[in-house]
């Protein structure tokens, strides 16, 4: 026990280091508009430092107050170290002595950035006829994270004030001047430039000290002004003049130069410029009642569109972390269970149940947030499913427990829930941002309907598989462990949930062809996932009606039955892999490898274990 | 079938038709999307809310102190422009005419960002000779703004040419950048606004 709560206190220890220091609660909380969702500004933070940097913190420091480093400083953001960069080949072309894993500034990778710009638009071609090798498609992407770090450091930089030399005669006379004091001044200071290099043509040697500074001055608001054309990646500018009920939100530069620019939002802007000022003079109290007064601002214009109930249940979900809490209670539960394997006690049965059942708790918790902060069905994406199917294992685990009572149903549960939950991040790049759906599944019905009734047939189809491997293990080592599941006992457990998944399986198949002859108009198109949906029907049919008949045995039951997991790992996410049919809006960068190898050591497992229960038993008298 | 089998069924089927029922009208009963593509021009859309236009202060060509407020109980038609705008040009003769047609009811005020009084001048006294009779109404009033204070620092005009029409009761109710339109357009569009001729 005291092992246990030391872990805990560990944990706690772990999750709670995070948080910035005080000040940016509300800034946290301003909305901003990314990838189609209204979100609170801490949300895109981490969305934009987990694409730069694979972390969605840094060194502590969490990523509202790193993003309000960007923005409000953006001088300093250069040298800020925040960019993965993991390719061997672009780490050594670097030439910068880092240990694996650590992160690059802007100015260590701007040589590499400058000495590879020319190459992009090839790169770019033969990216579209995926001819692209693992460092070329590092480079892509390292110059598209150079651009977004660029978007992010210019957003406000017409509200921040430029080092620039003002000369007299435009009249300028406040000491930090901005961009937006300035353009006032820009077509004067481009009609007198006209007029010097008319008379003293464009060498700037001749000018007088007055011409040049005012050569300087158009020359830098024409940078400037060029810098921020297209940059329209930090939305938080209420749009005023729209039709309908629609909220549409623009970023600061793409409002102004969309001649979107309205007296309310005039008025907004001033509220993150005082944020600014007050965050670059470091008055962490005034940043603070800037920011109420900026989020004030826009919850007034947005009234009832203001979504506070959802950034609420957003907030907390990030703060919270509920997958890290139901990972570490399924690794409790599996630590229980199998200290219950070599020690038999009730006292590990009671914490390993408790602990799945926390697991369980956080894990829908988790789900549930979601759901209510994107407004719909808990499965859009191949990230969500993997959540989905995790927390149907978790139950199916611990209704069983409770039910049949024993210890091997919550390590099922706890072991299968623990193992997606791990697997999850690891195969699907930028999963834990809260993204949008592409339009084929964005119909809340048919989420709600099919892909749920899917997703619980895998679930289930994984639990039936997890069920025949504890067969199988028990009939090849029966005397191994302390407790001794009984495999006629394990064999009709997992025929039962094997017609659970069937049933889930070929009904959720059925509303998937619905679904199709709705949206495409046609019910069925050998597209890959559909035929990878009929095999696990298939599969799960042959093996029931051949125990049926009596012509597959328990043994080859159970093997047939574990096998289920790489019929169902294909048709889940290997049909992904093959780029072709309507149903490829799956992440699968570095999934092909990872599936190769789990398909090859389930399939090798299962033939060694089965050569091994036959050879022993052939042996018997 | 054994009973607890029969259970067993039933609540998964129940929970399968709950799941539907609820997504259903959860699908059909939701807020619209907010991520719908902003307009690329205003014409055609209606405010999303129509805010008042803050009052403002800015001297005519004949140095007299007028105000946005005075008006207020005529459709305002405030223009952003300069005489080196090239489509401030182009549309400024619409402003005029429909300024002439309706001088009871509509009031057209050029606020100008022109640095360059004289070439601002220059601009004007083409308008004059063009169309006298506009140019000599109380409805059209002419407001220099060389430091942008009112074009940019309260109504964040940087586009040139942007124009706001302000209803009788005060209120922005559409916003049209750039002059790629007709008198046709303007009028049809005051129209939509509950402009009366």
């Amino acid at each position: 026990m005291r092992i246990l709560l030391l872990t805990l206190l560990c944990f706690f220890a772990c999750t709670s280091g995070v948080r910035a220091s005080s000040g940016y609660e509300t800034f946290a909380s301003l909305p901003v508009l990314h990838e189609g969702r209204l979100q609170p500004l801490e949300s895109f933070a981490r969305a934009q430092l987990y694409k730069l940097s694979s972390h969605t913190d840094l060194d502590g420091q969490a990523a509202d107050a790193w993003l309000a480093d960007v923005i409000f400083d953006p001088g300093g953001a250069a040298d800020k170290a925040v960019f993965a960069l993991d390719n061997e080949v672009l780490r050594e072309r670097l030439g910068i002595e880092k240990p694996r894993g650590a992160l690059y500034t802007l100015a260590e990778l701007e040589p590499l950035l400058s000495e590879t710009r020319s190459e992009i638009a090839a790169l770019l071609a033969a990216e579209e006829q995926g001819n692209l090798s693992a460092a070329q498609t590092a480079l892509l992407a390292l110059h598209e994270k150079s651009v977004t770090y660029l978007k992010l450091m210019r957003s406000l930089s017409l509200i921040l004030p430029l080092n620039v030399e003002v000369p007299d005669r435009y009249g300028v006379t406040k000491g930090d001047v901005t961009f937006l004091d300035l353009v006032r001044q820009e077509t004067r200071a481009i009609d007198d430039l006209k007029s010097i290099v008319a008379d003293k043509g464009d060498d700037p040697a001749q000018y007088s000290a007055q011409q040049r500074a005012i050569a300087a001055l158009a020359f830098q608001l024409q940078q400037i002004r060029g810098g921020a054309a297209g940059n329209a990646l930090f939305k938080i500018m209420p749009l005023s003049w729209q039709g309908g009920q629609q909220v549409e939100f623009l970023a600061p530069w793409e409002l102004l130069l969309r001649g979107q620019g309205s007296p309310e939002n005039a008025a907004y802007l001033k509220r993150w410029q005082a944020m600014a000022s007050a965050y670059r003079a470091g008055d962490m109290n005034a940043f603070s009642d800037a920011s109420t007064a900026a989020k004030n601002h826009v919850r007034q214009r947005l009234g009832a569109a203001y979504p506070a109930l959802q950034f609420t249940l957003e907030r907390i979900y990030d703060a919270l972390q509920p997958y890290n809490w139901a990972v570490f209670l399924y690794a409790a539960s599996l630590i229980f269970a199998a200290l219950y394997a070599l020690y038999v006690s009730n006292v590990w049965v009671i914490l390993s149940r408790a602990a799945l059942a926390g697991g369980a708790l956080f894990h829908a918790g988790g789900i549930g947030l979601r759901m209510a902060i994107l407004e719909r069905p808990p499965v859009g994406t191949l990230y969500e499913s993997v959540l989905f199917v995790a927390l149907v294992c978790a139950l199916i685990g611990l209704v069983l427990a409770f039910k049949r009572g024993g210890v091997a149903y919550n390590f099922a549960g706890a072991f299968a829930a623990l193992g997606l939950l791990l697997v999850a991040p690891t195969i699907i790049s930028g999963a834990e941002t809260l993204g949008v759906l592409s339009a084929v599944l964005n119909t809340n019905f048919w989420l709600g309907t099919h892909v749920l009734c899917i997703t619980i047939g895998y679930g289930v189809a994984v639990m039936t598989a997890l069920f025949a491997h504890f067969a199988l293990f028990t009939r090849a080592f029966p005397k191994l462990l302390a407790a001794r599941p009984d495999f006629d006992k394990l064999i009709t457990i997992t025929y039962r949930i094997s017609l659970a998944a069937l049933l889930f399986t070929a009904v959720g198949t059925i509303l998937g062809g619905i679904w199709a002859d709705q949206s495409w108009g046609r019910f069925w198109g050998w597209d890959p996932k559909e035929n990878g949906a009929l095999l696990i029907v298939l599969w799960l049919l042959w093996l029931q009606h051949g125990r049926l008949s009596g012509h597959i045995k328990s043994v080859p039951f159970a093997a047939g039955m574990a096998f289920m997991n790489v019929i169902l790992a294909l048709a889940w996410f290997g049909v992904n892999l093959l780029g072709v049919g309507l149903h490829s809006y799956g992440f699968t960068e570095g999934l092909a490898w990872g599936l190769g190898l789990f398909c090859g050591a389930q399939s090798l497992l299962i033939i060694v274990l089965w050569g091994y229960i036959w050879r022993r038993e052939r042996s018997r008298p | 079938m054994k009973k607890g089998s029969k259970r067993n069924l039933l609540a998964v089927l129940s929970v399968l038709i709950g799941v539907a029922i609820a997504t259903y009208y959860a699908d059909f009963g939701q807020k619209p999307p907010i991520s719908a593509p902003a307009p690329s021009i205003s014409l055609q859309n209606a405010p999303f809310e129509a805010a008042a236009a803050p009052d403002f202060t800015l001297k005519d060509m004949n140095g007299h102190e007028r105000t946005l407020a005075e008006f207020r109980g005529k459709f305002v038609i405030l223009n952003f422009w300069a005489s080196w705008c090239a489509p401030c040009i182009k549309e400024f003769p619409h402003f005029l005419k429909i300024a002439r047609e309706y001088p009871e009811k509509l009031v057209f005020l050029g606020v100008s960002s022109d640095f360059n009084d004289a070439a601002m001048g220059r601009f004007l006294d083409k308008m004059k000779a063009a169309h006298p009779a506009a140019m000599a109404q109380d409805n059209v009033v002419i407001l220099p703004d060389p430091q942008q204070k009112i074009t940019l620092d309260l109504f964040q005009t940087m586009r040139l040419p942007e124009t706001i029409l302000i209803d009788a009761n005060g209120a922005m109710r559409d916003k049209i950048i750039g002059a790629d339109w007709d008198y046709e357009d303007l009028l049809n569009k005051l129209e939509s606004l509950g402009f009366s001729k």
